[in-house]
């Protein structure tokens, strides 16, 4: 009993030791994500106090930043593109991906769940530019030939392949968080006289609202995100589309283009960085909201 | 034609290899309170699942005999299983409200069936709270999760949620033991004044409570159903010993 009851010196001492490995782990990563940001701030803050109008910068669509008689910097047709391949991959993807997750997680036997859920997840492991790759070797030669478009890299593009990209997280997201619903509230609704189908949709998607919500946010803060493939999906174009097969250019795609040319530190340097701000409190807000979401969620359940 | 509400005849049942129920048979006469008691894991809950083939979402069950509830050979595979539910209500051990609001929770079973008007089902639900005590006390609060509500009035709900399909059979499985004595004597006296209009059969653990509540009782051991009958008999002058030993007290 004594011996037990008081603790080696050695274990006491491992214990320690771990304790401070996590706090310095811990610790590093506040440091750094912290520094990135000071980093991003910092590169953009010269041209946010000098050269930066916000007008120019949210209302024309004139980005002409290596322009020897008017350089501009109008990033309004790169938010538009964004926002327009964002919002059609997510109208693609939304209801495909909480379709897939209610059926994966409520209505699927166990032999289909099992495997889909590795498919879904290996999907979630293929790189970008394999996705962009795809999007310029099958998608656009075959919007080409169905379509008859003279060319194959537009929004439509862009958004298939986001969409695709952002299935896996919807839906396995989304099925965490229909399991986490507890199996008396589908009991309760069976015992009234409830099919599968209505226990699902009267009972169990309502319970697991606020964790769907948030699967889509973290699809579309992935969709906002994300710069390889709709760099070589939605062509360069920097302009306002006016349909779905028009070519794009989105804040992340200009990032990527632009930034080996620009010389370091020049104005062209510190507008990018300004375009890098914008994405970072775009996604910091959606991100910040699917947070609060899930919270709420694990509260009430 | 008898009276009985329920009537088993032989009635076996496996989860798997398990047996859980050999060959009961039981009849429960209709519009009274029948107490069905027995030690833990005799096969109580079971028995009562199989009633509206609760039983069914253990996957892998077996099950043999007959069950009819109101000349209906409820094990038919012919039955509806939803329809079957809807005539025979369940109140579970726990109070387990939906996650909805009070409003939602009386009124889903009844918008499953049926189409209403938003008037019509608002009156179904006063009706059903009202007959369970909770209309006073949330009537400005139907639109409240119906999680936030004591223990008590939640299972208050529990019962009221099945009213509006106006039920033949309630079975409730020990629908008190979540509860303190107060909210205990009140659920009681709820299940008193359904009688007549319902056939109510109540799974409980306290003799006490099967002896102030129950016209019939029916005593379970190990899957068997032992002895069943009018309550007083059974308690004062048991044929069975087990039945006379469980009764007493003498082991549970
Ligand atoms: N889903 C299941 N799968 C396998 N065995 C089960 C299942 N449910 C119950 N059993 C077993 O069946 C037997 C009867 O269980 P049941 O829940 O009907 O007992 P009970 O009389 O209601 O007990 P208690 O008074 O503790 O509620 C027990 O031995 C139990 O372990
Ligand atoms: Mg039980």
């Amino acid at each position: 009993m004594s011996a037990r009851l008081h603790r080696s010196r050695w274990s006491r001492g491992v214990e320690r030791l771990f304790e401070l490995g996590i706090r310095l782990g811990g610790f590093a990563a506040v440091v750094l994500l912290s520094g990135i940001m000071l980093f991003v701030v910092g590169e953009a803050w010269p041209f946010l106090l000098g050269r930066f109008d916000a007008i120019e910068f949210f209302t024309s669509t004139e980005w002409f930043p290596d322009s020897v008689v008017k350089v501009r910097y109008g990033a309004l047709a790169l938010f538009v593109g964004t926002l327009s391949v964002t919002a059609l991959a997510m109208v693609a993807a939304v209801p495909v991906g909480l379709l897939g997750a209610i059926y994966l997680a409520e209505l699927a036997p166990p032999r289909v769940r099992e495997p889909g859920k590795i498919i879904i997840e290996l999907l979630a492991a293929i790189p970008s530019v394999v996705w962009g790759f795809i999007a310029l070797t099958v998608v656009s030669p075959l919007m080409v030939s169905v379509l008859d478009l003279p060319v194959g890299l537009n929004v439509a593009n862009g958004a298939l392949v986001l969409a695709l990209m952002s299935l896996p997280v919807i839906i396995s997201l989304g099925e965490d968080a229909l399991r986490a619903v507890p199996d008396s509230y589908r009991e309760a609704a069976e015992a009234l006289g409830a099919t599968r189908w209505e226990t699902t949709t009267r009972v169990v998607v309502p319970a697991a609202r606020n964790g769907l919500l948030a699967a889509v946010l973290l699809g579309v803060s992935r969709v906002v995100g994300e710069t390889m493939a709709v760099l070589m999906a939605t062509g360069h174009s920097v302009r306002i589309p006016h349909s779905i097969f028009d070519p794009v250019r989105t804040l992340t795609a200009t990032i990527a283009a632009e930034l080996g040319e620009a010389p370091k530190g020049g104005e062209h340097y510190r507008a990018l960085f300004t375009i890098g701000l914008c994405l970072f409190v775009i996604t910091f807000v959606i991100n910040w909201l699917a947070d609060r979401l899930i919270r709420r969620a694990a509260h009430r359940v | 034609m008898s009276a009985a509400a329920i009537d088993v005849r032989d009635v076996s049942m496996w989860y798997g290899a398990f047996q859980a129920l050999s060959e009961v048979s039981l009849s429960v006469k209709q519009g009274g309170i029948t107490a069905l008691v027995g030690p833990s894991g005799c096969g109580k809950s079971t028995l009562l699942k199989c009633f509206n083939r609760m039983h069914e979402r253990a996957g892998n069950t077996r099950i043999t005999g007959r069950i009819e509830i109101l000349g209906h050979d409820v094990l038919a595979a012919s039955v509806s299983v939803h329809e079957l539910r809807r005539h025979v209500g369940l109140v579970f051990q726990r109070p387990n409200p939906l996650p909805l609001s009070v409003l939602e929770n009386v009124t889903l079973s009844a918008s499953l069936f049926e189409r209403w008007s938003k008037e019509e089902l608002h009156a179904r639900a006063k009706d059903a709270l009202q007959r369970v005590e909770l209309w006073d006390a949330l009537k400005d609060r139907l639109g409240t999760n119906a999680l936030s509500l004591s223990l008590e009035q939640q299972q208050r709900l529990c019962i009221a949620r099945l009213l509006p399909l106006k039920p033949s059979v309630l079975l409730m499985d020990e629908p008190c033991s979540a509860l303190d004595s107060r909210s205990t004597q009140a659920i009681e006296e709820l299940l008193r004044s359904l009688r007549g209009e319902y056939t109510s059969l109540v799974v409980t653990h306290s003799m006490a409570q099967a002896r102030r509540l129950a016209d019939d009782c029916a005593f379970m051991l190990m899957g068997r159903l032992v002895e069943a009958g009018p309550t007083e008999q059974l308690f004062t002058s048991a044929n069975d010993p087990r039945t006379r030993d469980y009764l007493a007290g003498r082991f549970g």
